[in-house]
């Protein structure tokens, strides 16, 4: 059940409904109704997996109260490795096995050694880097004495499987997320109404920009024989746009979700295309995966103390875990090293934590230096993302090479005027709503009702207009 | 909550009684335009069928004929069209039929229920039976706003466009120049018309009842009905499934059809288009010429 599909927009207010109504208030009922409506949700996708999501579920609920309830150090330790090494475990086989595998058989074909590679039918279950994660800094979470374990298996299945993040995030904080679930949720007029304004958002970042530009950028990554340096430039910078658009409508339209039933999830996108240096990239994009892996990897391992070595290393470790957490393909793993290499200067002249500020606040227009340094970051971010969207290695080399020849055929290639103008229109609201939690977040609140609704029924149109056939979000694969 | 349930309500009713009253009043529209459709004066031959026989057939050149082929034409659409066509316009005696081996391939439904049909069954979903809608509509759930969108649009070129405009109607165009068949483009043509996923395509069921459908509407109101093969590159015709044109074949004995095969002529690379089963603006020049 996509998101931006009929059946959700049946569920959700179905959902919606039922759970304000029919559940009187009452937040046991609510969570109750939450929980069912999250396993119907995952069970459109595929049901055999609920059996694996719930066994995730119950390994970190009963691992969380073992570890709260253990008299001494070396229990809670047991019992945290049970929860991390079965949770790994199970995110290694489904989603790395075959890497593993195809790697391996790699590296003796290299050598010379010839070796019938077997690969094993594994399907991916959607969300599993999602939930896993969830479970996990839960489990640590308690074992570091921030948070007590959930007695009630309701509330802390809620907190894992709830519907609007459970396929891609954001990734929640049982800090964050578990106290809201736990008490009594009053309906709030205003939250409810910003929360459709963020869907419609969300909607419109997927739906028309995301999946427009996928049509060229797919076009262009398949058949980049075809054509010249500058169409391929253009191949990247759609992609660039639609992997944005893709990832970050989806967080909206999970936010938006969450507050129609009276929940705050936090923040994954801080308008990062306009950072004016890598670190403040990453400080503005997939922010709860960023955090997640700075609070129980990143510090853990030392952080930013210590020699430029151990700072050096740290760099390295937290991105290239970061890229493959994305996927089981070099190229993610590729793109975690560019992003390393474009970060380490910035953390060994401790230059990472300038520019935490909004840029050009209070003012309309960023002056020259600001608008260089977002242009110039923006660049090293399309960059990289070229080893992202790649098939394999081979093909992100070949691809930029291709780029920087200047040569070869040039293939006519032409992206329509309406996209451009779409995309452009796109970063002057986000420009204006840099300030907001999302572009839109205060467009309109002091407009006449019938002109306010006639911006919606204009993006509705938009969105209507422009919606291809519904493609998948491109985060439901990691 | 009573409050925002109210103000969703209206905001979700309001777009929705639009949408209502627009696809009652086009559907209005849309079926008098069809019905009050009427042919020149003198016109006998109706020229009916896809791009084939819309780049093939210049009616211009044509006194007593008109091509009403439309791009992406299904036999369902055109057997709602010729059926709408024949009650207003008696003098017809003819009609040209285009059928090609790709229309019985399940290549074909792709315009009717899969996945182009949001572009092609939208410009005739006004002059469609209830039945047909209600058909065409489950088959686009998964794109029904997008589908709803071109209903809107092209149902609203009967309003806002001259006749030979409308999106139902159709019309002879050709305006590919300097362009020459190529083997590649014809591979592709022919993985995209006869394969799917590797894999050779079956019949479609659909256009072959639709097609026995136009034969026996013709055979009721007395009206001659031949099938028209345009030309075909030979490389084209060399990579066409042998089941294809077994079935085709069959199709055409059992129901003891006159046809005009143009598919043996023979033709030089600069009268069709890359894709081989088309033809240029010089290939359409000499096909019309035979019907002088």
């Amino acid at each position: 059940m996509l998101f931006n599909s009929l059946s959700f927009a049946i569920f959700l207010p179905i959902v919606f409904i039922l759970y304000w109504f029919a559940t009187k208030n009452n937040f046991k009922l609510q969570n109750m109704l939450l929980l069912i409506a999250s396993y119907f949700f995952y069970a459109c996708w595929d049901y055999r997996f609920l059996f694996l999501l719930l066994f995730s579920t119950l390994l970190d609920y009963f691992s969380g109260i073992k570890i709260f309830e253990a008299e001494n150090k070396k229990k809670r330790t047991f019992w945290l490795w049970v929860s991390i090494c079965i949770n790994l475990g199970l995110l290694g086989y489904f989603k790395y096995c075959n890497f593993f595998i195809t790697s391996f058989a790699d590296g003796l074909t290299d050598l010379g050694v010839k070796f019938n590679i077997h690969t094993l039918q594994i399907i991916l279950p959607v969300g599993i880097s999602f939930y896993t994660f969830h479970g996990l800094s839960y489990v640590i979470d308690i074992y570091k004495e921030r948070i007590k374990a959930e007695n009630n298996f309701i509330n802390y299945a809620v907190f894992v499987c709830f519907f609007p993040l459970l396929i891609a995030g954001p990734i929640e904080r049982a800090t964050n997320l578990l106290p809201q679930i736990v008490k009594k949720r009053e309906f709030d007029y205003s939250k409810a109404v910003d929360g459709l304004r963020q869907i419609l958002w969300g909607l419109f970042k997927k739906i028309v920009i995301a999946d427009n530009c996928a049509i060229y950028a797919d076009a262009v990554f398949d058949n980049y024989n075809d054509y010249s340096g500058i169409t391929l430039f253009w191949g990247v910078f759609l992609f660039t746009f639609q992997i944005y658009c893709d990832f970050s409508g989806y967080t909206d339209i999970a936010i938006g979700t969450a507050r129609l039933f009276g929940i705050n999830l936090l923040r994954n996108f801080a308008f990062p295309y306009f950072s004016r240096n890598i670190a403040e990239f990453w400080r503005r994009w997939n922010i709860t995966l960023s955090t997640w892996f700075r609070d129980y990897l990143y510090i853990p391992l030392g952080g930013s103390k210590g020699g430029v070595w151990m700072k050096t290393r740290n760099i390295f470790i937290i991105f290239l875990v970061s890229g493959f957490w994305h996927g089981a393909n070099w190229t993610f793993i590729i793109w975690g090293f560019i992003n390393a290499v474009y970060v380490l200067p910035s953390v060994l002249f401790k230059t990472n934590r300038d520019n935490l500020n909004i840029v050009a606040q209070g003012r309309i227009l960023p002056n020259l230096k600001e608008l260089l340094s977002m242009t110039f970051t923006f660049g090293l971010t399309v960059f990289a993302f070229i080893f992202f969207r790649s098939e394999n290695i081979e093909h992100a080399v070949r691809y930029v090479s291709k780029l920087f020849s200047f040569s070869g055929n040039s293939t006519a290639f032409s992206v329509p005027v309406a996209l451009v103008l779409l995309i452009a229109g796109f970063i002057i609201a986000e420009w204006r709503g840099r300030e907001q939690q999302y572009a839109i977040a205060d467009v309109g609140l002091k407009w006449p009702k019938i002109i306010r609704w006639s911006l919606y029924y204009g993006l509705a149109l938009v969105i209507f207009y422009f919606s291809t056939s519904g493609k998948q979000f491109i985060y439901f694969q990691f | 909550m009573k409050t925002f349930l109210r103000q969703t309500s209206i905001f979700f009713a309001i777009p929705f009684g639009v949408l209502i009253v627009l696809l009652f009043s086009l559907n209005y529209i849309n079926n008098k335009a069809m019905a009050d459709y009427k042919t020149d004066t003198g016109v006998q031959s109706l020229f009916m069928g896809d791009s084939h026989v819309q780049c093939a057939i210049n009616s211009a050149l044509l006194p007593d004929a008109v091509n009403l082929s439309q791009s992406s034409e299904a036999l369902l659409f055109s057997y709602f069209k010729i059926k709408y066509i024949l009650q207003n316009n008696p003098a017809i005696k003819r009609i040209y039929l285009g059928f090609g081996y790709h229309n019985i391939s399940t290549y074909a439904d792709e315009f009717t229920y899969g996945k182009y049909a949001y572009d092609v069954a939208s410009r005739y979903f006004f002059i469609l039976p209830v039945e047909q809608k209600k058909e065409i509509i489950k088959h686009n759930l998964k794109q029904l706003p997008k589908f709803l969108g071109k209903v809107l649009i092209n149902g609203a070129t009967t309003l806002i466009e001259k006749e030979e405009n409308y999106s139902f109607l159709g019309g002879y165009k050709n305006e590919y120049k300097n362009l020459i068949a190529s083997k590649l483009s014809i591979d592709y043509r022919i993985s995209l018309q006869f394969y799917e996923n590797g894999k050779q395509r079956g019949f479609s069921a659909v256009n072959i009842m639709y097609l026995n459908k136009i034969i026996l509407l013709c055979k009721d109101k007395n009206i001659e009905l031949v099938l028209l093969k345009t030309p075909l590159h030979n490389y084209y015709k060399s990579k066409i499934p042998l089941t294809f044109t077994e079935k085709y074949d069959s199709l055409i004995s059992l129901n003891k059809l006159k046809v005009i095969d143009f598919g043996n002529l023979v033709l030089n690379d600069s009268c069709y288009l890359p894709n081989g089963d088309h033809v240029s603006p010089r290939g359409a020049l000499l096909t019309t010429n035979f019907f002088k």
